[in-house]
Protein backbone atom coordinates (compact mmCIF):
# COMPACT_ATOMS: atom_id res chain seq x y z
CA UNK A 1 0.00 0.00 0.00
CA UNK A 2 1.74 3.37 -1.22
CA UNK A 3 2.29 5.83 1.77
CA UNK A 4 1.80 9.67 1.66
CA UNK A 5 5.07 11.59 1.51
CA UNK A 6 4.71 14.69 4.39
CA UNK A 7 4.35 17.36 1.52
CA UNK A 8 1.54 15.55 -0.05
CA UNK A 9 0.18 15.33 3.73
CA UNK A 10 1.09 18.71 4.30
CA UNK A 11 -1.18 20.55 1.19
CA UNK A 12 -4.46 17.89 2.46
CA UNK A 13 -3.86 19.62 5.80
CA UNK A 14 -3.85 22.81 4.64
CA UNK A 15 -6.24 22.35 3.22
CA UNK A 16 -8.56 21.16 5.92
CA UNK A 17 -7.07 24.15 8.01
CA UNK A 18 -7.60 26.67 5.15
CA UNK A 19 -11.87 25.97 6.12
CA UNK A 20 -11.77 27.08 9.46
CA UNK A 21 -11.50 23.88 10.92
CA UNK A 22 -10.10 24.37 14.85
CA UNK A 23 -12.41 22.77 17.01
CA UNK A 24 -10.21 20.72 19.25
CA UNK A 25 -8.89 17.39 17.73
CA UNK A 26 -11.46 17.55 14.79
CA UNK A 27 -8.75 18.76 12.04
CA UNK A 28 -6.70 16.22 13.25
CA UNK A 29 -9.41 13.96 12.22
CA UNK A 30 -10.79 14.88 9.13
CA UNK A 31 -6.89 15.23 7.97
CA UNK A 32 -6.77 11.46 9.11
CA UNK A 33 -9.35 10.51 7.42
CA UNK A 34 -8.78 12.14 3.92
CA UNK A 35 -5.71 10.73 3.84
CA UNK A 36 -6.72 7.41 4.29
CA UNK A 37 -9.37 8.05 1.71
CA UNK A 38 -6.32 9.26 -0.49
CA UNK A 39 -3.98 6.36 0.11
CA UNK A 40 -6.76 3.96 -0.41
CA UNK A 41 -7.28 4.98 -3.53
CA UNK A 42 -3.58 5.85 -4.94
CA UNK A 43 -3.56 1.83 -4.14
CA UNK A 44 -5.92 1.13 -7.26
CA UNK A 45 -3.34 2.94 -8.75
CA UNK A 46 -4.12 6.91 -9.39
CA UNK A 47 -1.44 9.74 -8.80
CA UNK A 48 -1.62 11.80 -5.83
CA UNK A 49 -3.44 14.51 -7.76
CA UNK A 50 -6.02 12.33 -9.40
CA UNK A 51 -6.81 10.72 -6.15
CA UNK A 52 -7.20 13.92 -4.01
CA UNK A 53 -9.28 15.43 -6.80
CA UNK A 54 -11.50 12.51 -6.54
CA UNK A 55 -11.72 12.37 -2.95
CA UNK A 56 -12.95 16.08 -3.00
CA UNK A 57 -15.42 15.31 -5.58
CA UNK A 58 -16.69 12.69 -3.29
CA UNK A 59 -17.12 14.94 -0.44
CA UNK A 60 -19.02 17.34 -2.53
CA UNK A 61 -17.22 20.69 -1.68
CA UNK A 62 -15.18 21.98 0.89
CA UNK A 63 -18.41 23.63 2.61
CA UNK A 64 -18.62 19.86 3.71
CA UNK A 65 -16.19 20.45 6.00
CA UNK A 66 -17.48 23.25 7.64
CA UNK A 67 -20.52 21.71 8.04
CA UNK A 68 -18.90 18.84 10.10
CA UNK A 69 -17.76 20.78 12.53
CA UNK A 70 -21.24 22.43 12.62
CA UNK A 71 -22.33 19.41 13.53
CA UNK A 72 -19.96 18.35 15.98
CA UNK A 73 -19.97 21.37 17.98
CA UNK A 74 -23.76 21.04 18.12
CA UNK A 75 -23.51 17.52 19.58
CA UNK A 76 -21.04 18.62 22.13
CA UNK A 77 -20.99 21.38 23.01
CA UNK A 78 -24.16 22.76 25.01
CA UNK A 79 -23.36 26.39 25.13
CA UNK A 80 -23.35 26.64 21.18
CA UNK A 81 -26.87 24.42 21.30
CA UNK A 82 -28.05 26.85 23.69
CA UNK A 83 -27.15 29.86 21.23
CA UNK A 84 -28.05 28.32 18.00
CA UNK A 85 -31.98 27.89 19.13
CA UNK A 86 -32.24 31.19 20.82
CA UNK A 87 -31.04 32.85 17.58
CA UNK A 88 -33.72 30.55 15.21
CA UNK A 89 -36.58 31.52 18.28
CA UNK A 90 -35.73 34.90 18.35
CA UNK A 91 -35.10 35.69 14.39
CA UNK A 92 -38.33 33.91 13.76
CA UNK A 93 -40.36 36.42 16.81
CA UNK A 94 -38.24 39.36 16.01
CA UNK A 95 -39.53 39.22 12.48
CA UNK A 96 -42.96 38.30 12.94
CA UNK A 97 -43.61 40.64 15.27
CA UNK A 98 -42.07 43.09 13.36
CA UNK A 99 -43.92 42.59 10.41
CA UNK A 100 -47.09 42.46 11.98
CA UNK A 101 -46.36 45.29 13.83
CA UNK A 102 -46.11 47.34 10.32
CA UNK A 103 -49.52 45.84 9.54
CA UNK A 104 -51.02 47.24 12.81
CA UNK A 105 -49.37 50.86 12.22
CA UNK A 106 -51.01 51.13 8.63
CA UNK A 107 -54.29 49.96 9.63
CA UNK A 108 -54.11 52.06 12.67
CA UNK A 109 -55.16 49.33 15.07
CA UNK A 110 -53.85 49.82 18.68
CA UNK A 111 -50.67 48.18 20.13
CA UNK A 112 -48.56 48.85 17.25
CA UNK A 113 -46.35 50.73 18.75
CA UNK A 114 -45.87 48.05 21.23
CA UNK A 115 -45.11 45.34 18.78
CA UNK A 116 -42.83 47.15 17.03
CA UNK A 117 -40.59 47.80 19.93
CA UNK A 118 -40.68 44.27 20.88
CA UNK A 119 -39.87 43.22 17.69
CA UNK A 120 -36.95 45.35 17.38
CA UNK A 121 -35.77 44.37 20.74
CA UNK A 122 -36.43 40.78 20.16
CA UNK A 123 -34.34 41.51 17.21
CA UNK A 124 -31.40 43.58 18.46
CA UNK A 125 -30.89 41.97 22.11
CA UNK A 126 -31.21 38.55 21.33
CA UNK A 127 -31.09 37.71 17.56
CA UNK A 128 -27.70 39.53 16.94
CA UNK A 129 -25.85 38.66 19.87
CA UNK A 130 -26.76 35.03 19.93
CA UNK A 131 -26.05 34.91 16.08
CA UNK A 132 -22.92 37.01 16.64
CA UNK A 133 -21.66 34.25 18.66
CA UNK A 134 -22.37 30.96 16.80
CA UNK A 135 -20.50 32.76 14.17
CA UNK A 136 -17.67 33.61 16.38
CA UNK A 137 -17.89 30.04 17.36
CA UNK A 138 -17.22 28.50 14.11
CA UNK A 139 -14.53 30.56 12.90
CA UNK A 140 -12.52 32.43 15.88
CA UNK A 141 -10.99 34.57 13.68
CA UNK A 142 -9.78 37.60 14.39
CA UNK A 143 -10.28 38.67 10.55
CA UNK A 144 -14.00 37.45 10.39
CA UNK A 145 -14.51 39.08 14.19
CA UNK A 146 -14.31 42.28 12.40
CA UNK A 147 -17.00 41.71 9.72
CA UNK A 148 -19.32 40.28 12.34
CA UNK A 149 -18.75 43.33 14.70
CA UNK A 150 -19.56 46.04 11.93
CA UNK A 151 -22.87 43.88 10.88
CA UNK A 152 -23.66 44.02 14.42
CA UNK A 153 -23.48 47.42 14.78
CA UNK A 154 -24.61 48.58 11.29
CA UNK A 155 -28.08 46.30 12.05
CA UNK A 156 -28.57 47.58 15.63
CA UNK A 157 -28.20 51.03 14.41
CA UNK A 158 -30.80 50.75 11.25
CA UNK A 159 -33.19 49.11 13.22
CA UNK A 160 -32.85 51.20 16.29
CA UNK A 161 -33.35 54.16 13.64
CA UNK A 162 -36.46 52.60 12.28
CA UNK A 163 -37.98 51.73 15.10
CA UNK A 164 -37.25 55.46 16.61
CA UNK A 165 -38.53 57.25 13.37
CA UNK A 166 -41.89 55.08 13.02
CA UNK A 167 -42.41 56.03 16.79
CA UNK A 168 -41.55 59.52 16.21
CA UNK A 169 -38.99 59.68 19.32
CA UNK A 170 -36.46 62.04 19.21
CA UNK A 171 -32.93 61.15 17.65
CA UNK A 172 -33.58 59.12 15.09
CA UNK A 173 -31.81 61.51 12.73
CA UNK A 174 -29.00 61.05 14.41
CA UNK A 175 -29.08 57.22 14.91
CA UNK A 176 -29.95 56.97 11.29
CA UNK A 177 -26.48 59.03 10.08
CA UNK A 178 -24.56 56.71 12.75
CA UNK A 179 -25.83 53.41 10.88
CA UNK A 180 -25.27 55.37 7.39
CA UNK A 181 -21.73 56.15 8.43
CA UNK A 182 -20.83 52.39 9.65
CA UNK A 183 -22.04 51.25 6.84
CA UNK A 184 -20.31 52.69 4.46
CA UNK A 185 -16.77 52.99 6.08
CA UNK A 186 -16.79 49.87 8.41
CA UNK A 187 -19.25 47.38 6.88
CA UNK A 188 -18.69 47.71 3.58
CA UNK A 189 -15.12 47.29 3.35
CA UNK A 190 -15.31 44.45 5.54
CA UNK A 191 -17.94 42.77 3.21
CA UNK A 192 -15.71 43.35 0.37
CA UNK A 193 -12.77 42.03 2.14
CA UNK A 194 -14.18 38.77 3.44
CA UNK A 195 -15.40 38.27 -0.01
CA UNK A 196 -12.05 38.40 -1.80
CA UNK A 197 -10.03 36.68 0.34
CA UNK A 198 -13.06 34.01 0.53
CA UNK A 199 -11.81 30.32 -1.33
CA UNK A 200 -14.78 29.81 -2.76
CA UNK A 201 -14.86 32.96 -4.77
CA UNK A 202 -16.47 32.63 -7.90
CA UNK A 203 -17.10 35.66 -10.07
CA UNK A 204 -13.78 37.46 -11.20
CA UNK A 205 -12.65 40.32 -8.33
CA UNK A 206 -13.24 43.16 -10.48
CA UNK A 207 -17.10 42.23 -10.07
CA UNK A 208 -17.10 42.66 -6.33
CA UNK A 209 -14.97 46.15 -6.35
CA UNK A 210 -17.35 47.23 -8.91
CA UNK A 211 -20.53 45.84 -7.14
CA UNK A 212 -18.88 47.31 -3.91
CA UNK A 213 -18.47 51.03 -5.03
CA UNK A 214 -21.42 50.96 -6.84
CA UNK A 215 -23.32 50.26 -3.64
CA UNK A 216 -20.99 52.92 -1.49
CA UNK A 217 -21.85 55.13 -4.57
CA UNK A 218 -25.59 55.35 -3.54
CA UNK A 219 -25.41 55.24 0.17
CA UNK A 220 -23.23 58.25 0.42
CA UNK A 221 -26.24 59.53 -2.18
CA UNK A 222 -28.40 58.89 0.17
CA UNK A 223 -26.36 60.49 3.57
CA UNK A 224 -25.53 63.32 1.21
CA UNK A 225 -29.37 63.55 0.52
CA UNK A 226 -29.71 63.75 4.19
CA UNK A 227 -26.87 66.31 4.85
CA UNK A 228 -28.60 68.30 1.77
CA UNK A 229 -25.09 68.69 0.32
CA UNK A 230 -25.34 68.77 -3.69
CA UNK A 231 -25.31 66.36 -5.85
CA UNK A 232 -27.31 63.44 -4.17
CA UNK A 233 -29.75 62.26 -6.62
CA UNK A 234 -26.43 62.19 -9.26
CA UNK A 235 -24.61 60.02 -6.82
CA UNK A 236 -27.76 57.45 -6.04
CA UNK A 237 -28.80 57.38 -9.99
CA UNK A 238 -25.14 56.50 -10.94
CA UNK A 239 -24.43 53.85 -8.00
CA UNK A 240 -28.19 51.79 -8.48
CA UNK A 241 -27.30 52.21 -12.38
CA UNK A 242 -24.04 50.60 -12.30
CA UNK A 243 -25.53 48.24 -9.55
CA UNK A 244 -28.23 46.50 -11.72
CA UNK A 245 -26.95 47.40 -14.95
CA UNK A 246 -23.36 46.32 -14.73
CA UNK A 247 -22.19 44.42 -11.32
CA UNK A 248 -25.25 42.00 -11.14
CA UNK A 249 -25.48 40.86 -14.89
CA UNK A 250 -21.90 40.55 -14.77
CA UNK A 251 -21.55 38.54 -11.47
CA UNK A 252 -24.56 36.19 -12.87
CA UNK A 253 -23.46 35.31 -16.35
CA UNK A 254 -19.59 34.60 -14.51
CA UNK A 255 -21.27 33.16 -11.74
CA UNK A 256 -24.09 31.02 -12.89
CA UNK A 257 -23.66 29.63 -16.03
CA UNK A 258 -22.31 26.33 -15.50
CA UNK A 259 -25.18 25.00 -13.41
CA UNK A 260 -27.47 22.56 -14.74
CA UNK A 261 -30.56 24.35 -13.00
CA UNK A 262 -31.79 27.88 -11.75
CA UNK A 263 -29.89 28.90 -8.35
CA UNK A 264 -32.69 29.86 -5.84
CA UNK A 265 -30.09 32.81 -4.26
CA UNK A 266 -30.82 33.61 -8.29
CA UNK A 267 -34.62 33.90 -7.63
CA UNK A 268 -34.15 35.08 -3.98
CA UNK A 269 -32.12 38.12 -5.19
CA UNK A 270 -34.16 39.14 -8.50
CA UNK A 271 -37.26 39.47 -5.93
CA UNK A 272 -35.46 40.65 -2.99
CA UNK A 273 -34.39 43.32 -5.18
CA UNK A 274 -38.11 44.13 -6.58
CA UNK A 275 -39.38 43.80 -3.12
CA UNK A 276 -36.56 46.85 -1.77
CA UNK A 277 -36.98 49.15 -5.06
CA UNK A 278 -40.73 49.05 -5.08
CA UNK A 279 -41.83 50.05 -1.52
CA UNK A 280 -38.95 52.68 -1.91
CA UNK A 281 -40.66 54.64 -5.09
CA UNK A 282 -44.00 53.99 -3.46
CA UNK A 283 -42.94 56.00 -0.58
CA UNK A 284 -41.38 58.46 -2.60
CA UNK A 285 -44.62 58.87 -4.73
CA UNK A 286 -45.92 58.69 -1.35
CA UNK A 287 -43.92 61.95 -0.42
CA UNK A 288 -44.74 63.73 -3.59
CA UNK A 289 -48.37 63.38 -2.94
CA UNK A 290 -47.91 65.01 0.69
CA UNK A 291 -45.76 67.92 -0.63
CA UNK A 292 -48.46 69.07 -3.36
CA UNK A 293 -51.71 68.51 -0.59
CA UNK A 294 -49.64 70.31 1.83
CA UNK A 295 -49.19 72.96 -1.01
CA UNK A 296 -52.54 73.54 -1.81
CA UNK A 297 -53.96 73.99 1.90
CA UNK A 298 -51.37 76.67 2.26
CA UNK A 299 -52.30 78.47 -0.74
CA UNK A 300 -55.73 78.09 0.25
CA UNK A 301 -55.09 79.43 3.41
CA UNK A 302 -53.74 82.44 2.03
CA UNK A 303 -55.63 83.21 -0.69
CA UNK A 304 -58.15 84.04 2.05
CA UNK A 305 -55.80 87.22 3.38
CA UNK A 306 -56.74 90.14 0.52
CA UNK A 307 -53.35 91.43 0.65
CA UNK A 308 -51.67 90.13 -2.52
CA UNK A 309 -48.20 91.20 -1.50
CA UNK A 310 -48.25 89.99 2.11
CA UNK A 311 -49.47 86.57 0.44
CA UNK A 312 -46.77 85.94 -2.16
CA UNK A 313 -44.28 86.69 0.22
CA UNK A 314 -45.87 84.29 3.12
CA UNK A 315 -46.28 81.64 0.10
CA UNK A 316 -42.81 81.96 -0.68
CA UNK A 317 -41.64 81.68 2.97
CA UNK A 318 -44.11 78.81 3.51
CA UNK A 319 -42.47 76.73 0.49
CA UNK A 320 -38.87 77.20 1.49
CA UNK A 321 -39.87 75.69 4.88
CA UNK A 322 -42.34 72.76 4.02
CA UNK A 323 -39.75 71.71 1.37
CA UNK A 324 -37.01 71.79 3.56
CA UNK A 325 -38.48 69.96 5.48
CA UNK A 326 -39.94 66.94 3.13
CA UNK A 327 -36.55 66.98 1.67
CA UNK A 328 -35.48 66.19 4.96
CA UNK A 329 -37.77 63.44 5.66
CA UNK A 330 -36.90 61.96 2.02
CA UNK A 331 -33.17 61.83 2.80
CA UNK A 332 -34.17 60.03 5.74
CA UNK A 333 -35.96 57.51 4.66
CA UNK A 334 -34.39 56.81 1.74
CA UNK A 335 -31.06 56.00 4.53
CA UNK A 336 -32.98 53.83 6.18
CA UNK A 337 -34.32 51.55 2.89
CA UNK A 338 -30.92 51.11 2.60
CA UNK B 1 -33.93 26.74 -20.92
CA UNK B 2 -31.77 28.16 -18.10
CA UNK B 3 -30.06 30.28 -19.70
CA UNK B 4 -33.06 31.94 -20.68
CA UNK B 5 -34.68 32.03 -17.45
CA UNK B 6 -31.22 34.16 -16.23
CA UNK B 7 -31.83 36.42 -19.26
CA UNK B 8 -35.50 37.01 -18.59
CA UNK B 9 -34.33 37.58 -14.96
CA UNK B 10 -31.94 40.78 -15.25
CA UNK B 11 -34.62 41.57 -18.18
CA UNK B 12 -37.02 41.95 -14.73
CA UNK B 13 -34.72 43.41 -12.46
CA UNK B 14 -33.37 46.54 -15.11
CA UNK B 15 -37.07 47.21 -16.30
CA UNK B 16 -38.49 47.47 -12.55
CA UNK B 17 -34.98 49.42 -11.65
CA UNK B 18 -35.38 51.60 -14.81
CA UNK B 19 -39.72 51.88 -13.96
CA UNK B 20 -39.11 53.05 -10.38
CA UNK B 21 -36.48 55.81 -11.47
CA UNK B 22 -38.71 57.20 -14.57
CA UNK B 23 -41.82 57.18 -12.13
CA UNK B 24 -39.69 58.63 -9.50
CA UNK B 25 -38.28 61.21 -12.00
CA UNK B 26 -42.02 61.38 -13.69
CA UNK B 27 -40.52 61.09 -17.09
CA UNK B 28 -42.76 59.47 -19.22
CA UNK B 29 -43.00 55.76 -19.96
CA UNK B 30 -42.96 54.68 -16.55
CA UNK B 31 -46.30 53.07 -16.35
CA UNK B 32 -45.52 50.55 -18.60
CA UNK B 33 -41.93 49.63 -17.87
CA UNK B 34 -43.10 48.72 -14.42
CA UNK B 35 -46.53 47.34 -15.56
CA UNK B 36 -44.26 44.96 -17.96
CA UNK B 37 -41.44 44.72 -15.70
CA UNK B 38 -43.58 43.03 -13.04
CA UNK B 39 -45.61 41.03 -15.58
CA UNK B 40 -42.27 39.79 -16.64
CA UNK B 41 -41.34 38.72 -13.04
CA UNK B 42 -45.21 37.09 -12.61
CA UNK B 43 -45.29 35.28 -15.80
CA UNK B 44 -42.60 34.80 -17.74
CA UNK B 45 -39.48 34.60 -15.01
CA UNK B 46 -40.65 32.82 -12.12
CA UNK B 47 -42.67 30.36 -13.13
CA UNK B 48 -39.71 28.20 -15.27
CA UNK B 49 -37.18 29.54 -12.60
CA UNK B 50 -39.16 28.29 -9.79
CA UNK B 51 -39.66 24.83 -11.43
CA UNK B 52 -36.11 24.47 -12.80
CA UNK B 53 -35.28 25.12 -8.67
CA UNK B 54 -37.54 22.25 -7.89
CA UNK B 55 -36.19 20.11 -10.21
CA UNK B 56 -32.67 20.96 -9.24
CA UNK B 57 -33.12 20.48 -5.27
CA UNK B 58 -35.14 16.97 -6.22
CA UNK B 59 -37.06 16.63 -2.40
CA UNK B 60 -40.85 16.31 -3.28
CA UNK B 61 -41.93 17.18 0.03
CA UNK B 62 -40.71 21.10 -1.39
CA UNK B 63 -43.36 21.58 -3.77
CA UNK B 64 -45.86 23.01 -1.90
CA UNK B 65 -43.13 25.40 -0.52
CA UNK B 66 -42.04 26.54 -4.26
CA UNK B 67 -46.40 27.15 -4.78
CA UNK B 68 -46.57 28.78 -1.84
CA UNK B 69 -43.94 31.11 -3.04
CA UNK B 70 -45.36 31.83 -6.20
CA UNK B 71 -48.44 32.89 -4.53
CA UNK B 72 -46.58 35.02 -2.04
CA UNK B 73 -44.67 36.84 -4.85
CA UNK B 74 -48.04 37.03 -7.09
CA UNK B 75 -50.03 38.91 -4.20
CA UNK B 76 -47.37 41.25 -2.87
CA UNK B 77 -46.05 42.70 -6.21
CA UNK B 78 -49.43 42.44 -7.91
CA UNK B 79 -50.95 44.47 -4.82
CA UNK B 80 -47.58 47.25 -5.42
CA UNK B 81 -48.33 47.34 -8.79
CA UNK B 82 -51.93 48.42 -8.35
CA UNK B 83 -51.11 50.79 -6.01
CA UNK B 84 -48.66 52.82 -8.03
CA UNK B 85 -50.62 52.37 -11.07
CA UNK B 86 -53.64 53.62 -9.27
CA UNK B 87 -55.74 51.02 -10.21
CA UNK B 88 -58.53 50.20 -8.70
CA UNK B 89 -59.20 47.69 -5.35
CA UNK B 90 -55.53 48.42 -4.50
CA UNK B 91 -56.75 48.97 -1.22
CA UNK B 92 -58.24 45.40 -0.49
CA UNK B 93 -55.83 43.75 -2.59
CA UNK B 94 -52.91 45.59 0.14
CA UNK B 95 -54.87 44.40 3.03
CA UNK B 96 -54.16 40.62 1.95
CA UNK B 97 -50.71 41.24 0.48
CA UNK B 98 -49.03 42.87 3.22
CA UNK B 99 -49.99 40.08 6.36
CA UNK B 100 -49.28 36.77 3.59
CA UNK B 101 -45.21 36.59 3.76
CA UNK B 102 -46.11 35.91 7.38
CA UNK B 103 -48.84 34.64 7.97
CA UNK B 104 -48.76 31.86 5.17
CA UNK B 105 -45.03 31.95 3.57
CA UNK B 106 -43.20 31.96 6.77
CA UNK B 107 -44.59 28.89 8.25
CA UNK B 108 -44.76 26.98 5.11
CA UNK B 109 -41.48 28.17 4.84
CA UNK B 110 -40.13 26.97 8.47
CA UNK B 111 -42.16 23.73 7.96
CA UNK B 112 -40.83 22.55 4.64
CA UNK B 113 -37.18 23.12 6.04
CA UNK B 114 -37.45 22.16 8.98
CA UNK B 115 -38.11 18.66 8.10
CA UNK B 116 -34.46 18.97 5.50
CA UNK B 117 -31.89 18.62 7.42
CA UNK B 118 -29.57 19.46 5.19
CA UNK B 119 -31.08 22.70 5.07
CA UNK B 120 -28.75 25.53 5.66
CA UNK B 121 -29.68 27.67 8.20
CA UNK B 122 -28.12 31.12 6.68
CA UNK B 123 -30.66 30.64 4.12
CA UNK B 124 -33.06 30.79 6.83
CA UNK B 125 -31.69 34.32 8.61
CA UNK B 126 -31.52 35.18 4.84
CA UNK B 127 -35.02 34.94 4.25
CA UNK B 128 -36.08 36.36 7.80
CA UNK B 129 -33.39 39.82 7.06
CA UNK B 130 -35.68 40.39 3.69
CA UNK B 131 -39.13 39.96 5.34
CA UNK B 132 -37.61 42.28 8.11
CA UNK B 133 -36.56 44.89 5.15
CA UNK B 134 -39.57 44.65 3.79
CA UNK B 135 -41.94 44.96 7.07
CA UNK B 136 -39.76 47.73 7.67
CA UNK B 137 -40.15 49.48 4.28
CA UNK B 138 -44.04 49.25 4.49
CA UNK B 139 -44.18 50.12 7.96
CA UNK B 140 -42.57 53.93 7.22
CA UNK B 141 -45.02 54.06 4.16
CA UNK B 142 -47.59 54.84 7.48
CA UNK B 143 -45.56 57.97 8.16
CA UNK B 144 -46.56 59.54 4.82
CA UNK B 145 -50.39 58.52 5.18
CA UNK B 146 -50.49 60.15 8.87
Amino acid sequence: MPELTPREVDIISNAVRAQGIIYSHLPDDLIDHLCCDVESLMHEGSTFTDAFAAVRRKMGSYRRLREIQEETLFAVDTKYRKMKTTMKISGIAGTILFGLASLFKIMHWPLAGVMMVLGAMTLTLAFMPSALMVLWKETRSKKRLFLFISTFLAALLTIGGILFKVQHWPGAGVIITLSGVVTIFLLMPAILHSALVSQERRAAPVVYIIGAIAIVLSFTGFFFKLMHWPLAGMLIVTGLLVLFLIAFPWYVITTMKNDTHVRPEFIFMVVGSLAVLLPLSLMNLNLQEYDKKIMNEMTEDLSVQRNPETTLQLSGAFEAVSEEKIDSKEGEKEVITK
Amino acid sequence: MKTKTYITGLITTTLVFLGATFKVMHWPGAGKLLTTGIIFLLFIFLPPALISGYKGEGRKESLSLYIVTYITCLVTFASMLFKIMHWPGAGILLIIAIPFPFVVFLPVYLYITGKNESHNIYNTVAVLFLLVVFSSLTALLTLNAS
